[in-house]
């Protein structure tokens, strides 16, 4: 069995780094909304003029080597340098350039600002994301994950907490910078819903090529569905079983020997998980690492890396490390099993 | 299957380079190593129990009864039983 398998090919498919990357059509010519639809539209014109361009070449080539003698004086004429050398690209490419600039206009089109803003920073290695109101204010915030409604521009602000990254959905946009210090607008519309992954397309040193999110664009019910479900008080919920099917052998979620007497909640405070990581409604307010408010609800762990369950949520915790060489959450081995998995358990029901 | 509910968060799985995580015990060379977490008979069938339901195989374990189906988890389990990982 070779073992030089390539990375991707070894993450589920779920995973928001994978999505981003890879799929058929490719994502980047795969486009969601009219933002990342124009480039497309521009690139494979790119692509058919580069090949149209090639050919004329390679043909031009050819009658210069083996062609008849009456094209080659031809070719070799000063009309041929006139209108192959100046004329056509000057026409072609001023063609191009017009045509180009209108067409992905809309790009660069003012931010109106009656548009929904959602505030992206970049950390090493996770995206923070909040969502805010018409004054600025932060009413929601989440983390490695962006909801949208389909149809509708959402301005995302761009931010960095410490370095250079960049934010790219290919199905939704190119890519724009995020840079210490300052705020870049980015506008990106979905017109499907579905989910489409998203990764910093910009080296930011360690495990940068583990971070990355994902983003749900919502149709009208589901999005209302949706903020609904973030917006409302959220009381602490009762242990909830994982779904799927259980026919002659009864998966027995419930059953976790001591871990009864363990309070998740508790051991997460005492632990040191507050320190870094924000849980709305509790003591923890810690703005180091991801906030955990709705993480049972989310999609994936680590930054678009792991799919959400029990087992990878302990692993994550039990030795992320492993996981994500190098980021900034230590691995929590001196937990015993029971309480990592009364952490994970109670993580799971925040949603 | 494996990939998609993220077994190699915890543990090192021949044919899967990354992640290799190392909360749980590497599963190189399963079949050749001894009883299932210690305690059952290694056999796919009792992996494939395992994989659903390690709480009750074996109380106290780390390891959480993972979201597959019966299917699902047979094919885990025939899958390291299977591969030639010397």
């Amino acid at each position: 069995m070779s073992r030089r398998i390539s990375i991707l090919s070894t993450m589920n498919s779920n995973s928001g780094i994978v999505e981003a990357w890879w799929g058929w059509p490719p994502p980047v010519l795969d486009p969601a909304g009219p933002y990342a639809d124009s480039v497309m539209v521009l690139t494979w014109a790119l692509i058919g003029m580069g090949a149209v361009v090639t050919a004329i070449v390679v043909a031009a080539l050819y009658v210069a080597i083996k062609g008849p003698e009456r094209l080659k004086t031809k070719l070799g004429g000063e009309r041929a340098v006139w209108i192959g050398g100046i004329a056509f690209p000057g026409i072609v490419l001023t063609g191009l350039l017009v045509w180009g600039l209108t067409l992905t206009a809309s790009l660069t089109h003012d931010i109106t600002g009656n548009e929904m803003r959602v505030r992206v920073t970049g950390y090493m290695w996770w995206f923070d994301v909040e969502y805010l109101d018409e004054s600025g204010n932060v009413v929601m915030r989440d983390a490695n994950e962006l909801h949208l409604p389909v149809g509708k521009p959402v301005v995302i602000e761009l931010a960095s907490a410490d370095v250079i990254h960049s934010f790219w959905v290919p199905h939704l946009s190119g890519k724009k910078d995020m840079i210490p210090g300052r705020t870049n607008l980015l506008r990106i519309q979905a017109d499907k819903s579905g989910r489409y992954g998203g990764v910093c397309a910009e080296y930011c040193g360690g495990p940068h090529a583990l971070m990355g999110f994902v983003t749900v664009a919502h149709d009208a019910r589901g999005w209302s569905a949706w903020w609904q479900s973030r917006s409302s008080e959220r009381p602490e919920a009762a242990d909830r079983h994982v779904p799927g099917a259980l026919p002659a052998v009864a998966r027995n979620v419930s059953l976790r020997a001591d871990s009864d007497d363990l309070n998740g909640r508790q051991l997460f405070m005492d632990s040191g998980c507050a320190a870094c990581h924000r849980v709305a409604g509790t003591l923890a307010n810690g703005l180091a690492g991801p906030d955990l408010t709705h993480v049972g609800s989310r999609l994936t762990l680590g930054a678009g890396i792991l799919p959400n369950n029990r087992g990878t949520m302990i692993g994550w915790i039990g030795d992320s490390q492993s996981i994500k060489p190098g980021n900034r959450m230590p691995s929590y081995d001196m937990l015993s099993a029971k309480e990592m998995e009364a952490i994970a358990i109670w993580l799971e029901q925040q949603k | 299957m494996m990939r998609e509910v993220g077994c190699a968060a915890c543990h090192e799985i021949p044919g899967i380079a990354w992640p290799e995580g190392r909360t749980g015990p590497s599963l190189v060379g399963f079949d050749d190593i001894g009883p299932i977490a210690g305690t059952l008979p290694n056999t796919p069938e009792n992996l494939a129990f395992f994989v659903r339901n390690a709480p009750l195989a074996k109380p106290g374990s780390t390891m959480p009864a993972m979201p597959l189906t019966e299917e699902e988890a047979r094919d885990v389990a025939a899958y390291l039983y299977i591969i030639d990982d010397e």
